[in-house]
This record gives C-alpha cells, structure tokens and sequence, in this order.
C-alpha cells in the first residue's frame, strides 16, 4: 500500500470537505517538539488521571472527541485550565461512527470517515510540531515516564521512531488494581511528522507507516499503565471477541481478554503472573502505582523480560556486606580507588550480561512489593552541571560542608584543583564508560552528541546500575549531590533515576566566562582540540544543558557571584531547590565554608585576545554567556526560553555548516585498512 | 569550412607527422563537460591511449578515459588517503607526496610509449582525461616534458552550484552540498594555479554546447592543435552527432542547494575570476594575483571551519575500522545503504536488537562519513 500522504489533500469517500486531511509539513512551518494526540470517546472518567501527565510530558496535546456522552471535552478543558497549561490544548470533534476494530474495521475503506485508518489520519493533521505521538485515553504516565517523554521533546533528532512499553493494570476499586506482569506490550508511539509517516489499513486495526532503516529508540519499562476498569466493558471498540480469537497480531488481545474475565470471575491466580496491589489507606490505587509502586519496583516488569543481575563491584558499596553496627561496608575494589576500566576490557559491558529472566513466582514477587516503601519526602538529589573548570567542584564543595552528602568515595584531589573535587568516584566512572561507549567527550562540540547521549540513556541496564546505586546512596542520607564535568550529558536519566525513588531532583549551574574556562582548560587538559574548538565544546555544553534542566527546580549561579559573596548566593539556592541542609546550616557550618573557599582565587579574564578563537565562535560564546547571565539575574522566563532556544538552533546550523565543509576531513581522520598498492607495484615494474 | 571543400590529408599523407607533439590534458571538475571536451578532441583525431573504460548506462557514449589513467590515479588517492573529490587544502601536498619517482619515471616511459602508439594512428596529439586528474598535473606535464611533448591543459568551467547539483540533502544533520561546492573552489583555484606554466584554455560547459564550433576553434588556436585546424568536414560532421544537446537541460541556482553564505560567496567569486580566463588575453598577473587571494582566502575559511568540527573529527578517528575493510573512505553513500539491504529482512528481524542496533548506527556512521 502506498502512503496516503502522496496528494496534499487526503479527500474522504463522503465528501465532507470540512473534514478533509490536509499534511501540516505541506502548509506550514512545524515547530521543534512534540505533540500527544489522544482519540477519546466517553474517557471522562479517565482524563483527570491521563491529561495532566500528558500536558507536561510534551509541548501540545491534541484531544480528538469522538462522539462522547460524557462530557470527555469539557473535563479535558477543565483539566488543562486547572492546571494552567490549556495554551497546550487543542480539542477537536470528530463526529462520525469510526469502526470498531476486527471484522467491521476490515470491511470499511480506508478513505471512509468511517474507518480508523482516515480517523487517525485526520486526527494527525493537527499536529503542528516536528514528531507526534499516538496516545490512548486510558494510558497514565509515571513521574519517570513525564521526564523522559518532556527530555524527548527536544533531544530527537532526524527520522526516528520511539517504543514505549505499558504495563496492563486492571482498576477493581480506589485502593485495589492488579498488574499484568505476563504482558508486555511494546508499540512504537512517536514519530515524526513529514511524508511517509501516514495511517494506513492492516487487518484488525489501522497502521502507521515509516521507511524500513529507521532509527528506534524504545525507552525502558515502567514509564507507563495501560488503564482497565473491572466494572466497564473494555472491548466496547471489538466487534466480537472472535475476532481477534486465532491471529498472532492478536495474542495480546487474547491475554488480555483472559486476565479481564478472571479477575471479574475471582480466578486471577489461576491465570499467573498477575500481581495484586492494595494502596495504604486514603491513597487512590492508580496514583500509588504510578508514583510509587511501581518507580520502585523490580526490573524488568514483564516477567518473560531480560534480567540484568549487578556483579560484585559495580556498585561501590556492596548490599551484602555489612559491619557490625549494620553499617555498610565498602567493597574491596573501591578501597582501592576507582576502577578504572583497562584497555581491553570492552567498554560495551556496561550493556552486562543480559540473561533471559528466570520466571519469578507470583508470590515472590509479591513479597517484594508488598515490602513497606521507604519514607522519601525528604529527598533531594543537588545535580551540579555546567562546564568544567567553572567553580563546579567549589560549589559541590560548598554545599556539602553544608551537610549535603558527597557519594563515597571522592576522586582525591590533584594539583589542578587542590580543594578536591567533591566528584563521587563511581559517578564519574559510570558516566565516563557510558561516553567512551559511544566516542563522546566530556567536551565535545557535536551538537548531535546529545542524542547519541540520549540513546545510551535508555539502555536499561544503565539505568538498572544508577537505580541500584542510589538506593544504596539513600541509606546514608536523604540530601545528595552529585557533581561531575559529564554530568551534563546524561542528566535526564539521572533525574529519572532520582524521581524512581521518591527524591526531588534540582539542577544548580554554574556560569564563568568562555575566555576563563577556556584558557583554563587549554592549560590543564592539553590535548588536540583547540581553542576554537572548545569553545565551540563550551556554547553546546552550556545551551544543551539550560534546555535540559528547563521545567525543573534549578538556579543558576556565576562563578565571580559565588567567590566575591558565597552566603549570599547559596542561602537563596537552599531555598529556591529545598535544600533543607542550608536551610538549617549552623555557624560553625559557615565558619568551616569561609575557610574552605578562602584559599580561591578569581580567575584572570584575559579576554579573547591571545585565545585564537575565530570570530563566528566568539561571537556566538559572548552571545551565549550574554543570555545565560540573565538566568542568573532571576531572569528565568518564557521569553529567555525563546532566545535560548533560538540561540542554540543558531548554534546547530553553524556548526552543520562548518562540519559540511569539512566533511573531506571527517572522511580521512576515520581509520580505514592499509592502502592498496598492489597496482601501483606492478605499474613500476611492468615498465621498467 | 563547407562541404565541398577539398579534403587536405588525402593529398598529403605524411603532412601530420610535422607537427609537434601535444599532450593535452581535460581538467576541471566532474559534471562540467570534461567527457563531453576530450570526446571532440578524439572525434577530431587526437589519439586516447587504450584500452578505455568501457561505456555504461551512465554513460552510453563512452568516457573517453583511459583504463590504465583511472586505475593509476585511484591507486595514488588510495595511497596519499585522498578522495577524488577532497575539499581539503593539505590533500594537494599529500596527492604529489604520493608520487614517487619510481611513478614517476614509469609514467614517463609509459607516455614515450603513447607517442608510438599514437603515431600508428597518424598522430602527434594525444588527449588525457580523467576526473581525479587535477590531482596529478605536475606529474604529466613532467611526463609530456620527457616525451618531447607540449604540456596543454583544457579546463572545464560550469557554474558551481550546477555541479553540485540540487541533490540539497543531509547526512546526520551534516550538510553535504557544502562539502561538493567547497571541494570545487578547492580543485578549481589549485587547478588554475598549477596550469599557469602551461599552455591552457578555458572553456564555458554553456558555451561548448551551444556552439562548440566557436569554442573549439578557439581551444585549436591557443593549443595550436593540428587536430582542430586540420579538421576534416567528416571529421566536423561527426563531432556534431556526438556533442548531445540534451546535457543542456538542467537549470538550478544558488537557491536551490544548501551552503553556507561566506563559502557561497567564495565560490562566486572564484567562478567570476575563472570566467575572465575564457578570453585568452586576460590570462595575465591581475588575475592571477586575484586568484591567489582567494586560494588564501579558502584555505582560511576551511581552517575556520574545521577547528569548530574538530570533535566530529576526533571522534572520527576513534571509530573502529571495520576488520577487512580497506577501502571503507571510498564506499559511496549508496553502496553502505545496500550493504544493509543485502541481508533479507526476514533475517534482520531475527538478529537480535541490540546487534542490529549497534549495526545500524555503524552503517549510518559511514554514511554520515560518506558523501
């Protein structure tokens, strides 16, 4: 079948002209990000649990009414206002009996009104962002899954499709639902929009085409449920349940026909894999899995799903060992110091060994998840970013004679930074094996290195390892920070990592001149890169990092700020991130930071002169530092988004253009066999 | 010339044989006419060393390149780790380091030994052309030397945004008609510069198929080509079924591909300063000294440009070669996307997806390498 978006305009077999597709990428500019487009009918029960998480997950949600008698548009409109977000709503009507899936949907033609495939063709039209995503009226996203989906909305990049599994859960009241852990149901919702991206008919249900290389980013378990109500009939939109009774596209549907009956019937333990959770008193069952139960819960989900077990060593503490006084005890490896990873260990194995999960009982499982979860309203996760050599290391330094904790052990200080660099040395490990994985630099000035960073944060061993090793990091304290120059690369998924346990993530970054950082870093990490290059490395760093630490609690802070009055500008941090440590920090406290950050010196603003640094870069560093400055100053605003965000397409184009033309270079530099001289040889010889 | 004009070379047999020897060279960049130049020179009797490489669909009316030429220049590119269409400054130096002497003086027997062959076919003039032959001018204008020939050089001028085509694509967010039109200032300002001490005409690509009569005759003169001033009306006739009029029809500009403003204008200029030279009286130090500025001005902007995208280039150089792959650099775009296509679906779906993963982005690696 050819995609439909060959015409500019999709007419239907009706001639409904006012309802007619036309391709927003033919008639309009579409803007950076992404858009929800969720076709309801009669989810007005639904939508104050779906909606909000929506809102905030992507740039625009497109709610498309289908004939409901409940009111479904004017709570979605409720909900938004509520919220203050209705900017991002769009509701349309769609006011045509649509077929139901199965045999009545294979007898429709496709350009009917009627048919699913035009129905989500129509419904896609109002997009008017760069990628949409499919999404039901029934599907509740988890803290977790409203970061990474916010994160995708900038960081896609090119012809890419995303996955996202969901787990079924079936609601039987306000305190009891139960999880089908023997499901996984793993679809591709977002796309791009652009030609070639259209709905098409298959047999049972509509389809969404796309070219055959594309790339795939399927994100991890756990971002999301799949609502069903006990009391309502879920297959409202079958046409009989026979028809999705022998096919293999239908073997889902099939499961979950089974799970809804036996759990209507009383007989859910016969069926497996089937986990019964009850919220404590006065907590509605949906939010306390989302929010907490299951963030907390053990991966994989789906039970046929890979394990991936943590060896010994990979995380600095071991959970088995611990002192007398219950205390944990450090594994040998990280006495030792970091460990490093040598040349020919493969940089891969941070992927592990993936072993096919032994099939865990029901009733071990819900053991664990009937476990007490741990209090975690007092947890803060401080995340410092910012480019290296900006005072970093002073600020994680600061704060944690403060009382926040530092993960142990530190990297030990050198001579490049003698008051240490408050840099948890796993952190810097883990983060450092994860780019090297993929060729990134600490400082790299590809602004398509944030979507290679982005794919390795998916990975769900990746994130297992961070999961594991903060919770080991909360049985030593509630109030963390985190502080290491590659921070900035992966911090959606250490946000992610930090919201799965119940803490608050903030962002503190810290902002210093180009021509310091600079001439800093030429001193003390020499290297091939030049200066032109590392400021290059500096207005990515920097722009990326605002757009990823945008919508959360975050402050920004001037490197010169913090050495001319440090009380001044952490206490007001302390109280715009919560930071109970400051909040209660005592004098002797602030006696013991005076004489930490006395010995530091301001650093020389030599200026661009003597730097060599090419015009177009220095131009666009001082226009960078010139609008970033103004997020210091409280001026975190809508309108400073707007330029940031210009700034940084700028920033793109201009180094696209400056790799185009040195393409020839790009091509030698990639090592490839000995040349062929074998003709050459024979050309000499043959004359001689 | 008309038709009836008594046919000179049957009266006098021997008549070429006084002429003096003539290696003339087609350069310029591809898609410029140089197959179109060198076919009218064979067509009007100057000799092709054979064998040739055969014609393809691409190509139904042959190349008019010598096998032994291409493979020869390929080898070097390979060697010297230079593409055929490099943008970069540097590769000129790394190209001639790639010559040795021991090529060197097998190319100039080999030449000595066309000359003979040439002769067979009652000719002094001998024509070379090759799209990577900008690469090597000095070599064969030191082999002409040796072969008591004169070196002459015929450049091919087409607008550069013509060349580059309208195939306005990017390749993981790289744009790669900066690439192509970067890479013509760079082979057409040092092809200009390395052709000074020789005998050179430059010939509009518009001009040589709307009336290659003036064009030619034109080239004959400045290159005193017997072939050209001894045509024949056969000879003439010919050359009229061979030049294909339908090479005309593209019509594209500045508007249609994606290059940045200050390497457009460079190239703008470059091609203004080059279009001078088709009138041969305005080959003088003016222009010359016009067109240093701008090689100087080239190799500026790559620098620039190249200290921004260092770490593209790092990151690069830290790929891992694909084991048994020599000449991965050389792979074209197309041919990496088939590599992924020869493998059946059936069975890509059944590796598993991390593998495929991986593969995929070293695939997409390449091609973003490749252009």
């Amino acid at each position: 079948m050819t995609s439909p978006d060959t015409s500019p305009v999709m007419h239907n077999l009706e001639g409904h002209g006012d309802f007619d597709v036309a391709w927003p990428w033919l008639n309009q500019t579409l803007a950076p990000g992404l858009t929800t487009v969720l076709r309801v009918k009669n989810e007005a029960r639904s939508m104050p649990r779906v909606l909000p998480g929506m809102l905030r997950a992507t740039d625009r949600v497109v709610v498309v009414d289908n004939q409901s008698e409940d009111g479904t548009a004017d709570v979605a409109r409720q909900v938004a206002a509520e919220l203050g977000l209705s900017d991002r709503l769009v509701v349309k009507d769609y006011p045509f009996d649509v077929s139901r899936c199965g045999l009545e949907h294979l007898w429709t033609p496709d350009r009917s009104v009627h048919s699913l495939a035009y129905f989500y063709n129509w419904s896609f039209s109002h997009v008017s962002t760069t990628y949409s995503m499919k999404w039901d009226g029934d599907m509740v996203l988890t803290p977790e899954g409203i970061a990474v989906l916010r994160d995708l909305g900038w960081q896609l990049d090119g012809d890419v499709l995303v996955t996202i599994p969901r787990h079924p859960l079936f609601v039987e009241s306000e305190s009891v639902a139960y999880l089908d852990r023997g499901t996984a149901n793993i679809e591709p919702y977002v796309f791009p929009m652009a030609s070639g991206y259209g709905h098409v008919k298959a047999f049972e249900w509509e389809l969404r085409l796309h070219p055959e290389d594309i790339t795939r980013l399927r994100l991890p378990e756990g971002l999301c449920v799949e609502l069903k109500y006990l009391d309502s009939d879920e297959f409202a939109h079958w046409t009989a349940p026979d028809s999705f009774a022998d096919s293999i596209r239908t073997g889902r549907k099939r499961r979950e026909w089974e799970v809804f009956h036996a759990l209507a019937e009383g007989r859910w333990r016969e069926v497996g894999d089937i986990e019964r959770i009850e919220a404590p008193a006065g907590v509605n069952v949906i939010d306390y899995v989302t929010e907490r139960w299951l963030p907390q819960s053990h991966r994989p989900v789906f039970v046929g799903g890979l394990e991936f077990p943590v060896t010994p060593g990979e995380l600095p503490i071991d959970p088995d060992r611990r002192g007398p006084d219950g205390r944990l005890l450090e594994t040998p490896e990280i006495r030792q110091g970091v460990r490093r990873t040598t040349e020919t260990e493969d940089v891969d194995d941070i992927d592990g060994a993936a072993t096919p999960a032994r099939v865990r009982r029901v009733a071990e499982a819900a053991t664990e998840a009937t476990k007490e979860l741990p209090d975690a309203s007092n947890r803060r996760v401080l995340m410092v970013a910012g480019s290296g050599r900006s005072g970093t290391s002073l600020l994680a330094g600061i704060v944690a004679q403060l009382g926040l904790h530092v993960p142990q052990p530190e990297i030990s200080s050198d001579s490049s930074n003698p008051l240490g660099f408050s840099e948890p040395a796993w952190v810097v490990e883990f983060n450092d094996r994860l780019l090297r994985r993929e060729l990134v630099e600490v400082s790299d000035a590809r602004p398509q290195a944030w979507f290679i960073t982005t794919r390795l944060s998916v990975q769900p061993r990746a994130r297992l390892l961070l999961f594991e090793w903060f919770k080991l990091q909360f049985e030593q304290a509630d109030e963390l920070v985190i502080k290491d120059p590659r921070l900035s690369w992966f911090l959606g998924m250490w946000r992610a990592a930090a919201l799965r346990h119940g803490a608050q993530p903030s962002f503190a970054t810290m902002l210093r001149h180009p021509t310091e950082v600079v001439s800093s870093k030429s001193q003390q990490y020499p290297g091939p890169a030049g200066n032109t290059n590392r400021t290059a490395a500096w207005i990515n760093l920097m722009l990326f990092t605002e757009r990823a630490t945008r919508g959360s609690r975050r402050t920004f802070i001037e490197y010169d700020d913090l050495l001319d009055d440090w009380a001044s500008v952490i206490r007001p941090m302390g109280d715009a991130l919560g930071l109970h440590s400051i909040a209660t920090a005592r004098t002797a406290d602030l006696r013991r930071v005076e004489e930490f950050v006395r010995p530091s010196l301001r650093g020389s603003h030599g200026g661009w002169d003597g730097l060599g640094v090419s015009a177009p870069v220095r131009d666009l560093a001082e226009e960078a530092w010139t609008q970033l400055r103004k997020l210091a100053k409280g001026e975190d605003t809508a309108s400073q988004a707007t330029a940031l965000d210009q700034l940084r397409r700028d920033y793109m184009r201009f180094y696209a253009e400056a790799e185009g033309i040195v393409a020839s270079s790009i091509d030698a530099a990639t090592p490839s066999g000995p040349p062929n001289d074998a003709f050459l040889v024979e050309f000499e010889r043959s004359l001689t | 010339m008309h038709d009836n004009e008594p046919d000179d070379s049957a009266t006098s047999p021997e008549r070429w044989r006084q002429h003096p020897r003539r290696l003339v060279l087609v350069a310029g960049s591809g898609r410029s006419g140089t197959s179109t130049m060198s076919g009218i020179l064979q067509q009007l009797g100057l000799y092709v060393p054979q064998p040739e490489v055969v014609a393809d669909d691409s190509n139904p009316r042959g190349f008019g390149e010598p096998q032994l030429v291409v493979d020869l220049h390929n080898a070097l590119l390979s060697r010297a780790g230079v593409h055929a269409s490099d943008a970069r400054p540097t590769a000129w130096t790394l190209a001639e380091e790639a010559v040795t002497d021991s090529v060197s003086s097998a190319l100039d027997r080999w030449v000595v030994e066309q000359f003979t062959q040439a002769e067979v076919a009652e000719t002094t003039e001998i024509v070379i052309k090759d799209p990577r032959l900008a690469w090597f001018l000095p070599m064969w204008q030191n082999a002409a030397r040796h072969a008591q020939a004169t070196p002459c050089v015929v450049t091919m001028l087409r607008p550069p945004y013509e060349v580059v085509g309208s195939k306005s694509r990017y390749y993981g967010g790289r744009m790669a008609d900066s690439n192509r039109t970067a890479a013509w200032v760079n082979m057409m300002l040092q092809t200009e510069h390395a052709t000074r001490s020789s005998r050179r005409a430059f010939v509009s690509y518009h001009g040589l198929l709307d009336d290659w009569t003036t064009a030619l005759y034109r080239v004959g003169e400045v290159l005193g080509l017997s072939g050209v001033e001894n045509a024949s009306t056969d000879d003439i006739r010919r050359v009229h079924q061979f030049v294909d009029p339908s090479l005309r029809r593209v019509k594209i500009g500045w508007s249609d591909i994606e290059v940045p403003a200050a390497l457009r204008d460079l190239a703008d200029e470059t091609w203004e300063q080059l279009n001078t030279l088709v009138e041969p009286t305005a080959d003088e130090e003016l222009v010359h000294k016009r067109l240093d500025e701008l090689r100087e001005a080239y190799a500026g902007l790559y620098h620039d440009a190249e200290l921004v995208a260092m770490s593209s280039v790092i990151a690069a150089r830290r790929t891992r070669p694909t084991p048994g792959a020599t000449t991965k650099r050389r792979a074209a775009p197309g041919r990496l996307d088939r590599v992924a296509q020869l493998v059946p679906h059936s069975v890509r779906a059944r590796i598993p997806a991390g593998i495929r993963q991986r593969a995929r982005a070293g695939i997409s690696r390449l091609r973003r390498v490749g252009r």
